[in-house]
């Protein structure tokens, strides 16, 4: 680009001239105008904002080093043999057929594809609903925010141990209740079929309150002019809620949507520390595969390629989502 | 979690600057570690420090006491070569990253199943010239010694430094309760499902086993062995798991834990679990190695006097699965940090005038003495150390007669892609405990099927 400063000394710096090498780069001088022209206007930008790229820079430099470059870093290691002393050694695509013939493969594609579905159907709607409820509470709307985000705040792990105790076949918490109302006792975790669902509760539960808080700011955002309108043409409670406080969330409801199947096809923590992935492999997640070969195996470049795979398949999610935020922006 | 309305139009600059301000203080601590990991290096030629991992946790101050006169001891004995504890014991799954990222000690306690895959993975510093040149090397049981050592170079990497073999953990006092006599531990697997099924009350359950982490098929491992089973082929090529002893180890499971109800109806454990649960009288045997008796005593002040130990119920194999910890070396330290670490290591478990101070230090300050443990060496070596144990015993000895009487043969763990061998097992020893239909043979055809391609893929 025929950036001024570019130019040699004896040029005068007053007179920026198009060089003989730019020139042949850009073939005509009119075609190098609009670039000269850009290039003063990102000189302009810089000089007037200065502080502000100087106040992004480290920011800018902590996600290069620690998330643009591992991720850079992660389709790399895919195509290698790593033994973290030796150099790395290519092997071009030997690591994706190891992991395309892992007889784990499908299992934990299909786990995590059921975990994401059961999260939507039985998940998706509960800090709706919770949102709702609270929206519409005239007294106590204070307690009941903080009691349902309250599992948000807890540790993971006091979760984890929390809720294996619930679920103990032996001793815990749901099958005790069970028995009060005289229902057969059930044996959650220990069942395949029921294994993953369990799960899902642990998660939903754990994470619904601050996804309910977000559904509450939109809520107040809802023009209450609408509903006043809404009253005087005589419409009831489902009528507004289904035709006035639904559209003007949806927006919110369509990103969470998205943002939801990218955070639960990372399933890694409940399945890690309550199941290990059993039984037999029924919360065997991709993510806990991807740990077990990088951690329980050390072959780095089979984690890496499974890595990649689910990166490929979350990128056409977040591509979504930023199309949709891109929406709302112009929406608003 | 961002908890604004409008999350996805104003990620602010007050945001982005809170967050890059965060960011930036993970950063500045991840320096800081990074700079606490550093190892080796003193500024003194003459002088050379070695990090090992064996400093144990803070909260047992006896322990870290005993540890850090053996330290000063031998920095007397050793003058130029220092050593720095670190409490960060062995993790297979840290290991390879810590040691890539320089944050490795100069020398790790690890586990006899670990080397070979060290060696095969380059993770592991060659010490063969100090090992030649230390005089108690040729003590070592030759199959001991084989498990630190390259069979095809004959090169050495590890210096063995206990072994153990598993047996019963049972709680002595819901024997008599029982009326069983707890001196006499279940010795076949008639007997150990019969007391199992007598140990079960409404609270209590008679056994409970482990089946994540691996630990599924480290413990079937040992069964197949007691019923004389073969978990590979002598040349590692072939998984002969699914053999009818594997079959009647997981009918046996299976019956103790649907037929008889005698275990446990919550599944998926691993060691730290059933340990918990014998140690709160919840379970009344497990399958445990002696070592477990320090853990049982400082975690859950158990008192020793109430648990037996005994040897694993035999099915006509008249064996156990035995295993070890082994010190292993830093590739990447200095020579001088490596021969410091040896001299620690070698001077500090075999030095039979440190071992007599080590062990009534222990015994003095609160630590267990004289579980039993397996023989390492050979001869007149192995015959002092066994005298200095049993001097300083303090754990009741005769708990454990049968299970240090025991002649079952002991069985190491098969080498060839151990882990991986275990992994794929853990979902059988699951099917087993959870699923009152699973069929033992169609679960272990499967796994040995997927395992014999982890063999191939290997050997190819």
């Amino acid at each position: 680009m025929g950036l001024p400063s570019s130019s040699p000394s004896h040029l005068p710096r007053q007179e920026p001239t198009v060089l003989p090498e730019d020139a042949a780069a850009h073939k005509s001088v009119r075609a190098s105008l609009p670039g000269r022209l850009l290039g003063q206007t990102l000189r302009r930008m810089l000089q007037r904002n200065l502080s502000g790229y100087l106040f992004l820079l480290p920011a800018l430099l902590i996600f290069a080093l620690f998330v643009w470059y591992p991720i850079v870093l992660g389709f790399v290691i895919s195509f290698q043999s790593i033994d973290m002393i030796n150099p790395p050694a290519w092997v071009g695509w030997a690591n994706y057929q190891h992991v395309l013939s892992d007889p784990l493969f499908g299992i934990v594609w299909r786990n995590t594809l059921a975990f994401t579905a059961y999260a939507l159907l039985f998940g998706y709607a509960v800090p709706i609903i919770l949102a709702l409820l609270i929206n519409e509470m005239r007294h106590g709307k204070g307690f009941f925010r903080l009691a349902f985000y309250l599992p948000v705040m807890l540790s993971p792990i006091v979760t984890v141990f929390l809720w294996r105790w619930i679920y103990n076949p032996d001793s815990g918490l749901l099958n005790a209740l069970l028995s009060l109302v005289h229902l057969p006792p059930g044996l959650w975790l220990e069942t395949p079929g029921t294994a993953l669902p369990a799960l899902m509760v642990v998660a939903t539960w754990s994470a619904a309150g601050s996804t309910m808080l977000i559904y509450l700011a939109a809520l107040q955002g809802v023009s209450a002019s609408l509903y006043e309108a809404a009253e005087l043409d005589g419409a009831k409670i489902w009528q507004r809620l289904w035709h006035v406080t639904l559209p003007a969330i949806r927006p919110i409801m369509l990103l969470m949507l998205v943002l939801q199947i990218i955070g639960t096809m990372q399933v890694f923590t409940e399945p890690f520390t309550i199941t290990s992935g059993g039984p037999q492999n029924a919360t065997m997640s991709v993510l806990l595969l991807i740990y077990n070969y990088a951690f329980q195996n050390a072959d780095f470049g089979s984690a890496s390629a499974l890595g990649v795979m689910l990166f490929l398949v979350l990128a056409v999610f977040a591509l979504l989502y930023m199309r949709l935020t891109n929406r709302l922006m112009q929406g608003d | 979690m961002n908890t604004k309305p409008n999350f996805g139009s104003s990620f602010s600059r007050r945001d982005f600057l809170q967050y890059s301000a965060a960011l930036g203080m993970g950063a500045l601590s991840l320096d800081a570690l990074a700079a606490c990991g550093s190892t080796t290096a003193s500024p003194a030629s003459t002088n050379v420090t070695a990090t090992i991992d064996t400093l144990p946790p803070a909260s047992n101050t006896g322990a870290v006491y005993v540890f850090n006169q053996s330290v000063k001891a031998f920095e007397q004995a050793y003058p130029g070569e220092k050593i720095e504890g670190k409490n960060d014991p062995y993790d297979p799954s840290t290991y390879f990253a810590r040691l890539a990222a320089g944050q490795s000690e100069d020398v790790k306690e690890s586990y006899f199943t670990e080397p070979q895959l060290l060696i095969s993975k380059h993770a592991v510093a060659d010490i063969t010239k100090l090992a030649k040149s230390w005089s108690i090397w040729n003590s070592y049981n030759p199959s001991i010694a084989s498990i630190a050592t390259d069979a095809s170079t004959g090169k050495i990497y590890g210096v063995p430094v206990n072994a153990y073999a598993l047996g019963i953990y049972y709680n002595r006092k819901m024997f008599a309760a029982a009326g069983l006599d707890p001196d006499k531990p279940p010795l076949t697997w008639e007997d150990f499902r019969a007391y199992a099924k007598r140990l079960t009350s409404p609270s209590v359950a008679g056994f409970a086993e482990t089946s994540t982490g691996n630990q599924g098929g480290w413990h079937f491992t040992n069964w197949i062995y007691t019923a004389g089973g073969d978990m590979q082929s002598a040349d590692g090529t072939k998984a002969m798991f699914n053999s009818d002893k594997g079959t009647s180890v997981l009918q046996l499971l299976k019956d103790m834990r649907f037929t008889d109800q005698s275990m446990t109806k919550q599944q998926l454990f691993t060691q730290a679990d059933t340990l918990q649960l014998l140690a709160t009288n919840k379970v009344a045997m497990v399958i445990m190695a002696p070592d477990q008796l320090n853990t049982l005593k400082s975690q859950y002040q158990a008192n020793l006097a109430d648990f037996g130990i005994g040897p694993m119920p035999q099915h006509g194999g008249n064996a156990v699965l035995t295993g070890g910890n082994i010190f292993i070396f830093n590739p990447k330290s200095s020579q001088a940090a490596i021969k410091a670490g040896f001299d620690f290591v070698t001077y500090n478990n075999f030095n039979l005038n440190v071992m007599e101070s080590n062990l009534a230090n222990q015994s003095a300050n609160g630590q267990v003495v004289g579980a039993p443990t397996n023989v390492l060496f050979t001869g007149d070596f192995q015959q002092k150390v066994n005298a200095l144990t049993t001097k300083y015993a303090n754990v009741p000895l005769s708990n454990y007669t049968l299970f240090t009487n025991s002649t079952a043969a002991l069985r190491p763990e098969p080498r060839k892609q151990t882990q991986k061998m275990y992994a794929a097992l853990d979902p059988v020893m699951q099917a087993v405990l959870t699923n009152p239909s699973a069929d033992p043979q169609k679960l272990l055809d499967q796994a040995a099927q997927q395992f014999q391609q982890i063999l191939d893929q290997s050997a190819s």
